[in-house]
């Protein structure tokens, strides 16, 4: 078997997509995938590609369990969106999808910094291109600020493996943790991509931003490349189960309260990052095989949420949950499709959430986080909440909104259709996917005592939230913004330097002044006291000099006499 | 995107909201659930519970927790809209 990577086969396989048209474009984006998924699964364990660069091995193929099961689980993302993206006429989100996914896996397999570096980047401006075909100002303003802000994560990684590569003279990417300088630059790196608290916004600010396509593909692969990276560098470092309750947590109370459903998914998006940045700061192998179990079930339920509320938007113009509902009329499928994604989200027996967030919770209760597990459950209840109820309800069920949309286009069905066999596949076979997973797992998902604790969690949640919707108590949904920490530097600090430049232009227009003034003040002074009526003019100094250069002549003309007599 | 928007005054008529959209039935779904709840809670005293960290070892824990949890995440976050909510328009300058 030929030694490739596989990320490259996607990058390469990106070049000719332009000059594809109809079906022959889709052939050739469906057989990419698979064309890789094939390769890598004939890949032995070890490293396999390395070019010479920057006078250092670059590793370009480091295959071992884990970054095998991120390599499969994000050829079935691109697969899945591929398929969904089909209808496109368009060549850039193919494209550019194609080149973004292949990065991810790239970056994936790299077994050294350097590597890690450019594919990271890659990920970085590939990606904006989804946000950008969107061709509205917002998705203009907000690709602009994600790029930034990603791009930052890519200097703070290089700035990082720069120092790294001066203290220990090595670019391997292993095991980093928190004690070296270089430590903590690349942890912030990987710390903005996996949306770290008060490092989140990036996320909910523009991926809701993006097409209905694009946003597929974005939930998919820079938040878990994130995640990869730190569980490759960062496993068993404390600090992250705190950062991860916090992120577990926090996201809940604005996915409640926000109106655009594709933000609440973003927020939700963040929330169930949480639990996997949990699962990497706890270390055990059952908290990181949870953890890598919740990614690989994340990505598959995440995308087809994603897909069931981007089929609204193609067929409707808007995700606001203040204008659908009733859409299960002319929508069944898609209904029924986005069902099946809250029920994995909200981890309901059955459905692959269920299996990877039970490995979690049962690792976070082991090591004696009591604190830590009791607020991951509170999270866990507010999700079927925000995002297992609120989704469907808003967006199928609610108040009929009047519209009647068609059904979305028979490509996304069949997407959706895939990734809810996946969802329900790996929910009731959970063996077929702890196969893969990096450590040998004993671990049993379906006890009696668990499915009754969830499914008691779950219905009394859904409960409360039917009660709250009687009542009139739930918050509505209307046209709105709600503040996150974007509002630093759209808001706060575009202030600042607005007030900053007034305060500039006042000193500068009143600098002027003064010196006009002051100035005028010498010229008059000047001209009082010397001018025509000054007083100083009385006498006028030249006639004095005169006077003065009059005498001396006469003196040395007297002297001149007094020498020739 | 323009050309899949969809009119649909026209269908409302012809193709009315369904059995879901009526008040009554909602409030059928909500007994339906809460019936099915009070089942869970009497399944707490059948299966023996293997408790995670002790507290959840009590009857009725996740029950509890549930929705007392999510009743007081909705509240909290009902008073954080009035420090965060701002007019659609608002970073449009």
């Amino acid at each position: 078997m030929i030694d490739f990577p596989p990320g490259l086969i996607l990058i390469l396989g990106a070049l000719p997509v332009p000059f594809l048209k109809g079906y022959s474009r889709g052939v050739w984006l469906l057989t990419l995938p698979i064309l890789s998924a094939i390769l890598l699964y004939n890949l032995p364990d070890g490293r396999h590609f390395s070019v010479s660069a920057f006078g250092q091995q670059l590793e370009l193929l480091h295959v071992d369990p884990l970054s095998r099961i991120f390599g499969y689980v994000f050829l079935i993302a691109i697969f899945l969106g591929v398929t969904y993206s089909l209808h496109l006429r368009a060549a850039e989100e193919h494209l550019s999808g194609l080149i973004y996914s292949g990065a991810a896996i790239g970056a994936v397999f790299a077994g050294d910094l350097i590597s890690l570096f450019i594919y990271w980047e890659l990920t970085a401006i590939s990606s904006v291109f989804l946000i950008l075909a969107r061709r509205t100002p917002e998705a203009l303003a907000a690709s602009m600020r994600y790029l930034i802000i990603q791009v930052g994560s890519g200097v703070l990684l290089l700035a990082g493996l720069i120092v790294r590569w001066n203290e220990t003279g090595s670019i391997a990417f292993d095991h980093i943790g928190l004690e070296s300088f270089s430590g903590v630059l690349i942890f912030l790196a990987f710390g903005i991509k996996a949306a770290f608290p008060l490092l989140h916004n990036w996320l909910q600010d523009a991926y809701p931003q993006a097409t209905p396509t694009g946003t597929v593909l974005l939930s998919a692969f820079t938040t878990k490349l994130a995640i990869y990276a730190l569980a490759r560098g960062y496993a068993g470092t404390e600090e992250l189960i705190w950062i991860g309750t916090i992120m577990a947590v926090f996201p809940i109370f604005f996915a409640v309260i926000e109106n655009d459903l594709r933000r609440v998914l973003a927020y939700s998006l963040n929330n169930q990052l949480g639990f996997m940045v949990v699962g990497i700061g706890i270390g055990t192998e059952l908290a990181l095989n949870g953890t890598v179990a919740h990614a690989f079930s994340h990505i598959i339920y995440k995308a087809l949420l994603f897909m069931s509320m981007g089929a609204v938007l193609h067929r409707t113009g808007t995700v606001l949950a203040s204008e659908l509902g009733g859409l299960y009329k002319t929508m069944p499928f898609t209904s029924i499709f986005c069902i099946i994604g809250a029920a994995s989200i909200s981890a309901f027996p059955l459905f692959c959430g269920f299996i990877s967030k039970s490995m979690i919770l049962s690792a976070v209760a082991h090591q004696g986080y009591y604190w830590v597990w009791m607020l991951l459950l509170l999270a866990s209840a507010g999700v079927i909440h925000y995002c297992g109820i609120k989704i469907p309800y808003f967006a199928f069920f609610a108040n009929d909104s009047g519209k009647r949309p068609k059904e979305a286009p028979l490509n996304m069905l069949i997407a959706m259709a895939l990734a809810s066999v996946l969802c329900i596949g790996i929910g009731v076979w959970p063996t077929s996917l702890f196969y893969i997973l990096p450590f040998e797992v004993n671990y049993i998902p379906y006890t009696d005592s668990h499915v009754l604790s969830q499914i008691q969690l779950l219905f009394f949640s859904a409960l409360s939230f039917t009660v709250l919707i009687k009542t009139g108590l739930y918050p509505t949904q209307s046209r709105s913004t709600i503040l996150d920490t974007d509002w630093i530097y759209r808001r706060l600090a575009t202030s600042i330097v607005t007030l900053a430049a007034r305060v500039a232009l006042r000193l500068q227009s009143n600098f002027f002044e003064i010196i006009v003034l002051r100035a005028r003040r010498v010229v008059d002074q000047l001209y009082k006291h010397h001018g025509p009526q000054g007083v100083l003019a009385r006498t006028w100094p030249t006639g004095s000099m005169v006077l003065w250069v009059a005498i001396f002549l006469g003196i040395y003309l007297l002297l001149y006499f007094i020498k020739n007599v | 995107m323009s050309d899949n928007h969809y009119n649909s005054t026209e269908n409302k008529i012809s193709n009315p909201a369904g059995w879901l959209a009526k008040k009554c039935n909602s409030t059928k779904i909500a007994w339906v659930l809460l019936v099915i709840c009070v089942f869970l809670l009497i399944a707490d005293f059948a299966i023996h519970r293997h408790a995670e960290i002790g507290i959840d070892g009590y009857i009725g824990f996740y029950g509890a927790y549930g929705l007392i949890g999510s009743i007081f995440l909705v509240f909290l976050a009902k008073q954080m809209c009035k420090l965060l909510k701002r007019p659609e328009d608002y970073y449009d300058d």
